[in-house]
């Protein structure tokens, strides 16, 4: 589509230039803040603790004797019907038995990848995916946009359940966009890692009524992030 | 002030040819006005080995303007930067410049302390006087809510915009009550005129006080009277 | 939306009558202070945090053509469309052939100031499309009709009783449905819509120059919805939106969402480069970004007041502002309200039009601390005040009271004997309650305040006479 406007700003603005001609772009790191958790710290903790204190719910299953029941557990405890699972080749490399255990729990389970109908998902009550890295500085997760998931997966049915490799837990937001530059193995597949991302910190929200916090608006109302240990994953 | 000011063996002049700092001209847009009124405080004052005032707002349109209204000309906006370094709030000097930490004497009777919006944040004052009020032997210093919440007054503010200024004021006067103080104190003549005239018209009891009323009323050690309320 | 806010007075004016605009505003206000304070006391850096995000949007701001162009370069390289609108009517215009050249008709959208600026909600009805607000705030007053009075919480004048009405007059629900039931009614009704919708428009909360990336902040999880699941995704942006590096947004980040909600972090983050790429299954087909300059370059131009540029939208100003609170974000009478609205509605609808808006201010400076991006708010009102007068629009009184006053204060002799008159003139008519003699201003005064009576004598002679000497 033919645009005029954009000569005319841009010759007004270069008539104007005010910067450094290549200044823009020139790297400028700052030191993180204090807040930001750095390489000594206990990143699943902190994880878990920042992740909780929004209304997550966070386990390390690195601390826990019997990861399988303690998954288990919670997934018996939501009380649902379905679960929509991304179709992450990841999931084979895991060792703790996901698909078994929401069976177990009272689940069917489907395979989904990002070809499925978003309204189809709304037919789920739980949608379980992997999470592409994991923040502890705020407990987020990342989710990029991969073909075997899709991007309502985390987004729709009422409940989300993320498991998060334990070589994919980062400190501090710097963390994670180094990560993205220097090609992380997280960060890298079969799709860009950045033409498509979200930060997922605890569940749906707002205040606009009266101020008064009101949890699950249009997105999942409960959230739980479960961080594998050493050596849960073979990828 | 002088007293207190004397009471620290602090040698003090009036100049008599001051007039106005030319803040209300500066804040309406005029600057060429403010400008004007700007070099004649400089006339006055710049010989002064320290400049010191009993109005914060004053104060701060010489430390934080003058030297911006200046800043095309290099020469003048250098001598208003050294008139600016010399000029203090009356209870900055107390407490930065002749390191005042207790004060003497004694005043019974509560007091809560208004932070005004110029000393405050053009100054940065803050502990300063409410740790000299906390001294005073026999003052009880209650803490007022929302303390450094703008009264309303803003000069022309207060009639331009005389609803919103009222409402701010009404606010203000609340929070005064609920601290069940017999005192209001601040640092500025013009909020402390604007909430006296609240006070009084709502017919409250509780009394606007300059803090150099009070110190001075301290040394008298009789807690009873204030001075004079002078204005020039 | 049609501006108002040359009827700052009137508007306001009856504003300080709502006893239930009063209650919203109160709660608000101090639920945000709570808020905020306690996030800023939970960064021990704040101050350091604020200088950089100030010194890195500079950058960007500074090097404005040369940002636009390398994010144009880099979104385009990606898949994405990039357009430029010199006003509201071309953007209005624009956005509606991109919807109709996709074959869509209906809309989602999520809140955002800029398409309140052009009004294209509006617009778009007129054209027969269907347009629905996913935000609830946003959402609740598309229903009631009105525009927003908040920029992070567009519906905060509404009682919880007003929005169950509104909510059973177009829905159907209970009346008297208390908040979290509210909120399922809004969930369901809106879900429906974001998953059948062709269309979504979003606003962008930072672009970035380095990578061509819109980043997009929100809590509930509509914008997600509106900028995944239709096949189209047109996102509205002002011109000064752009950053330089992704990584500025560790900075920026953490500065708005504490200054906006008190959060270290919202729940959702959208960070999006591209349209659905060749291997994804889903994600828009088409992705556009419609830059708006709408007064904006002609705000860059001006050195003294460019800094309002810098803005990130997060309301911190508007929530510690006290005539904010008295009066509420209708009174401004246009999109942006508080210290920033003052600020830069002048310069985008024009000055004559938004006169009163720099000078309904006490000056009292929070504006400008509580600032995340440390934009010099109160100097910016007071550059305005300047330039008003400048341009010539003081009324002839003013102007010749400040010549006189100027005079007079220059006239040390000529001011002290006018003290020496005038005051026991000014104690005999305050005496004697004749406040009106004194003229107009006098009259608002003793409205609510007492008219200050000095002393039968002032400093000047008890100087003379007490202490001149050094005395006692």
């Amino acid at each position: 589509m033919p645009d005029d406007y954009r000569e005319r700003l841009f010759g007004f603005l270069r008539s104007r230039a005010v910067g450094q001609p290549g200044e823009l772009l020139v790297e400028d790191p700052a030191p993180r803040p204090s807040t930001a958790p750095g390489a000594g710290d206990d990143l699943a903790e902190r994880f878990c603790s920042e992740l909780s204190a929004v209304g997550g719910e966070a386990v390390n299953l690195g601390a826990v004797e019997d990861p399988a029941a303690e998954l288990g557990n919670w997934l018996k405890g939501l009380g649902l019907a379905s679960a929509a699972m991304d179709s992450d080749p990841a999931w084979e490399l895991l060792a703790l038995p996901v698909r078994e255990l929401l069976s177990s729990a009272g689940l069917a389970v489907d395979s989904v990848d990002s070809s499925v109908n978003p309204q189809e998902l709304a037919g789920y009550d739980l949608g379980v995916t992997l999470a592409d890295a994991a923040i502890a500085e705020t407990g987020t997760i990342a989710q990029c946009a991969r073909p075997f998931r899709p991007r309502a997966i985390s987004l729709v049915p009422r409940c989300h359940l993320v498991l998060v490799p334990s070589d994919r837990l980062l400190g501090g937001m710097e963390d994670f966009f180094e990560g993205i530059d220097e090609g992380a193995c997280w960060a890298t597949g079969d799709a860009d890692f950045d033409s498509y991302f979200t930060w997922i910190t605890g569940p749906s929200r707002t205040a606009d009524i009266e101020k008064t916090l009101t949890i699950g608006v249009h997105g999942p109302e409960r959230i739980g992030v479960f961080l594998l240990g050493e050596g849960a994953s073979d990828g | 002030m002088v007293k207190v000011l004397r009471h620290y063996d602090v040698e003090l002049e009036f100049p008599g040819n001051q007039t106005c700092c030319g803040q209300p001209a500066f804040n309406a847009g005029f600057r060429r006005e403010a400008r004007e009124l700007a070099l004649a405080f400089l006339d006055v004052f710049e010989d002064c080995e320290a400049v010191v005032s009993p109005s914060g707002s004053c104060v701060a349109m010489v430390k934080e303007y003058y030297p911006k209204l200046f800043s095309d000309d290099e020469e003048l906006s250098g001598r208003f930067q050294s008139l600016a370094d010399r000029t203090w709030e009356f209870s900055q000097y107390l407490t930065e410049v002749l390191g005042v930490t207790e004060f003497p004497g004694r005043r019974d009777g509560s007091l809560t302390w208004h932070d005004c919006c110029h000393s405050l944040r053009g100054l940065g004052v803050r502990d300063g006087p409410r740790r000299l009020l906390a001294s005073v032997e026999g003052a009880e210093l209650r803490e007022l809510e929302k303390s450094d919440e703008c009264c309303g007054f803003g000069g022309l503010f207060s009639v331009k915009f005389d609803k919103i200024s009222s409402r701010m004021l009404s606010n203000k006067l609340a929070c005064i009550e609920k601290s069940g103080a017999e005192s209001l104190v601040a640092t500025d003549c013009s909020c402390l005129m604007h909430m006296a005239g609240g006070l009084e018209k709502s017919g409250s009891e509780v009394r606007a006080l300059h803090l150099a009323e009070v110190l001075a009323d301290a040394l008298e050690e009789s807690g009873a009277g204030s001075q004079e309320e002078a204005s020039s | 939306m049609r501006p108002r806010s040359d009827q700052f007075h009137e508007l306001s004016s009856r504003a300080l009558e709502d006893d239930s605009l009063r209650e919203a505003l109160k709660r608000a206000s101090s639920s945000f202070h709570a808020a905020k304070t306690d996030a800023v006391d939970s960064m021990p850096d704040w101050e350091e945090l604020r200088q950089r995000g100030h010194d890195r949007k500079n950058r960007a701001i500074e090097n404005l053509p040369e940002a636009l162009e390398t994010f144009e370069k880099n979104f385009r390289s990606r898949g994405g469309e990039v357009h430029y609108c010199e006003d509201g009517a071309s953007a209005r215009d624009r956005i509606l052939s991109i919807i109709r050249s996709s074959g869509g008709s209906s809309v989602t959208k999520s809140k955002s100031m800029v398409t309140e600026e052009i009004a294209l909600n509006d617009h778009l009805e007129a054209a027969g499309l269907s347009v629905l607000e996913g935000d609830l705030g946003e959402y609740i007053i598309q229903l009631a009709g009105e525009h927003p009075s908040h920029i992070i919480a567009p519906a905060i004048h509404k009682s919880r009783e007003e929005v169950a009405q509104l909510f059973h007059d177009h829905l159907g629900s209970d009346p008297d449905a208390d908040i979290p039931e509210l909120t399922r009614v809004a969930r369901k009704t809106l879900r429906e819509a974001f998953l059948e919708a062709d269309i979504g428009i979003s606003g962008a909360n930072f672009v970035i120059a380095e990578t061509g990336t819109i980043v997009l902040v929100e809590n509930e999880g509509n914008i997600r919805m509106s900028t995944t699941v239709p096949r189209v995704h047109i996102a509205v942006v002002g011109i000064e939106k752009v950053l330089p590096r992704r990584s500025d947004l560790a900075t920026l980040l953490r500065l708005l969402c504490r200054s906006a909600t008190g959060q270290r972090v919202t729940s959702y983050i959208s960070f999006i480069s591209a349209p659905r790429t060749g291997v994804e299954g889903d994600g828009p087909e088409k992705l556009h970004v419609v830059f708006l300059d709408a007064g904006r370059s002609r705000l860059w131009a001006d050195p003294t007041q460019r800094e309002a540029l810098n803005c990130i939208r997060c309301g911190a100003c508007l929530n510690f502002c006290p005539v904010y609170e008295s009066v509420g974000g209708h009174s401004y009478g246009w999109v942006y309200p508080g210290p920033i609205g003052s600020v830069i509605t002048p310069h985008y609808i024009g000055i004559e039009k938004a006169s009163q808006l720099p000078q309904a201010s006490s000056l009292c400076g929070r504006c400008g601390e509580v600032c995340p991006m440390k934009i010099p708010l109160p100097d910016m009102l007071l550059g305005l005040r300047a330039k008003a007068v400048e341009a010539g629009s003081a009324g002839f009184v003013e102007k010749l009271s400040m010549r006189s006053f100027s005079l007079l204060a220059r006239s040390p002799r000529l001011w002290r004997l006018l003290l020496a008159f005038g005051r026991p003139f000014y104690r005999l008519v305050v005496r004697a309650g004749l406040a009106a003699v004194l003229g107009g201003a006098a009259r608002r005064w003793s409205r609510s305040r007492s008219l200050p009576l000095p002393g039968r004598s002032g400093f000047r002679r008890w100087w003379r006479e007490n202490a001149e000497k050094g005395g006692e």
